[in-house]
């Protein structure tokens, strides 16, 4: 059958020592048993493979190669200056170095900018002076010890001058119930409302402030509001 | 030294590591370049030719294949480009054109190089592809798939130009011996004379 020679013909340069499948290999042998044309074949194709390897190309001796080289390393110097040297770097494309230092920027501005939270504010002033802030400086009732070092009340037209003049306090009283007060009547605060207002001292009920004194200390304290003293 | 630390000392720019490289592989690239061009001194230029421009694309090179793989790759693709531009591919060539054949040759070996003049005048009508196959495949011994990375194609394709290459230069060979027998007188004296 010639069509099955033609297809065995075809791998018989492969046959038997190069890359054949064991199946092909086995089908082949047996098919060159019964068939001389294909062994005819396959041993004329040896012997080209035999007589090409018999002759190679010879060496042509050290003088050429010495030569050759000679020659060479004139062009590969030339080629050298060149080329220069391969330059000293990541080896990263400059889109990415670009696009890393874009994102380091953007990491630095969030965490440095002004993206952050503003710093605490200072503390708070006393609760005790803003309450009495809240409450229009204006004490229901007084202590006899906050009567005796409270600060003395700012003079106005409607006061009697008798009371003013005796009111008076002398600078060492007036410094201790400053301090006593908790609060310097030279500096105040700002924003603050003066304790001793004016308006609020005319809307004092006097009654109601001594009211837990004793007939004789009613009396002391009138003589003393009345001398001055 | 290894030839991956010649490579990347090579890469470096470094000049003497490339030349190492050059001598390990220049006789396997001048042969390859002899069977191709059929002639030794474009042969010995498409060889230098082929280590300048390794020297100068070597930094390209990233060891995903073989060093001596990409080598070869670049004689094969200097060797068709020269061929393509020379318009050369089947003329026939006597081998004393090759440099190989002395003109002082004692009678004794007259018979081989006679065979040899054969064999290299039927390999110059083998197209360059199949001349190439046959140079990798016999001389160097590579298989299929490795034919196919040096001179691009399919392990296939490779197998079925090397099969065919056989069959050609058989039926050359012979046709040269038909040839010979009827043209005896002619061929071995006034063919030398003729190309002096």
């Amino acid at each position: 059958m010639k069509w099955r020679c033609a297809l065995i013909q075809r791998r018989l340069a492969d046959y038997p020592d190069g890359d054949l499948r064991p199946f092909l290999r086995r089908l082949i042998a047996a098919h060159l048993e019964g068939c001389p044309d294909c062994r005819r074949e396959l041993q004329e194709l040896k012997e080209v493979e035999q007589l090409y390897l018999a002759h190679p190309v010879p060496d042509p001796g050290e003088d050429f190669w010495q030569e050759f080289d000679r020659e060479l390393h004139v062009k590969l110097a030339k080629a050298s200056q060149v080329l220069g040297p391969k330059p000293t770097g990541l080896g990263l494309p400059y889109y990415v170095a670009g696009a890393a230092a874009v994102a380091a920027v953007l990491v630095l501005a969030v965490y440095l900018g002004p993206f952050q939270s503003p710093a605490p504010g200072p503390p708070a002033s006393p609760p005790t002076e803003a309450k009495v802030a809240e409450k229009g400086g204006k004490p229901a009732r007084l202590a006899p010890q906050a009567l005796k070092t409270a600060p003395p009340p700012a003079a106005s037209p409607e006061m009697p001058a008798s009371l003013a003049a005796k009111s008076a306090p002398t600078p060492a009283e007036e410094a201790e119930l400053s301090l006593a007060a908790g609060r310097d009547r030279d500096h105040p605060r700002m924003g603050e409302e003066s304790l001793w207002d004016d308006e609020d001292i005319l809307s004092w009920d006097v009654e109601t402030v001594v009211s837990d004194l004793t007939p004789e200390e009613r009396a002391q304290l009138k003589k003393r509001l009345e001398t001055g003293r | 030294m290894s030839e991956p630390h010649l490579v990347a000392r090579a890469q470096q720019g470094d000049l003497p590591a490339f030349e190492e490289l050059v001598k390990r592989y220049q006789r396997e690239i001048y042969q390859l370049a002899c069977r191709l061009l059929q002639d030794a001194e474009e042969a010995k230029d498409m060889t230098q030719q082929t280590f300048l421009q390794a020297f100068i694309h070597i930094r390209e090179f990233r060891q995903e294949s073989q060093f001596k793989t990409w080598l070869f790759r670049i004689a094969i693709n200097q060797c068709f480009n020269h061929l393509r531009s020379k318009k050369r591919f089947g003329d026939p060539v006597d081998a004393q054109e090759l440099g190989l054949v002395e003109e002082d040759t004692p009678a004794a070996e007259l018979a081989a190089s006679e065979e040899r003049d054969r064999l290299y005048a039927a390999l110059a009508r083998l197209p360059a592809k199949q001349r190439a196959v046959l140079t990798l495949k016999l001389e160097r011994g590579l298989s299929y798939k490795e034919i196919s990375e040096e001179l691009g194609g399919t392990a296939g394709a490779a197998r079925v130009n090397y099969c065919q290459a056989l069959k050609t230069l058989k039926k050359y060979l012979k046709s040269e011996d038909s040839h010979e027998m009827a043209m005896r007188p002619y061929t071995t004296a006034a063919g030398r004379l003729s190309r002096r």
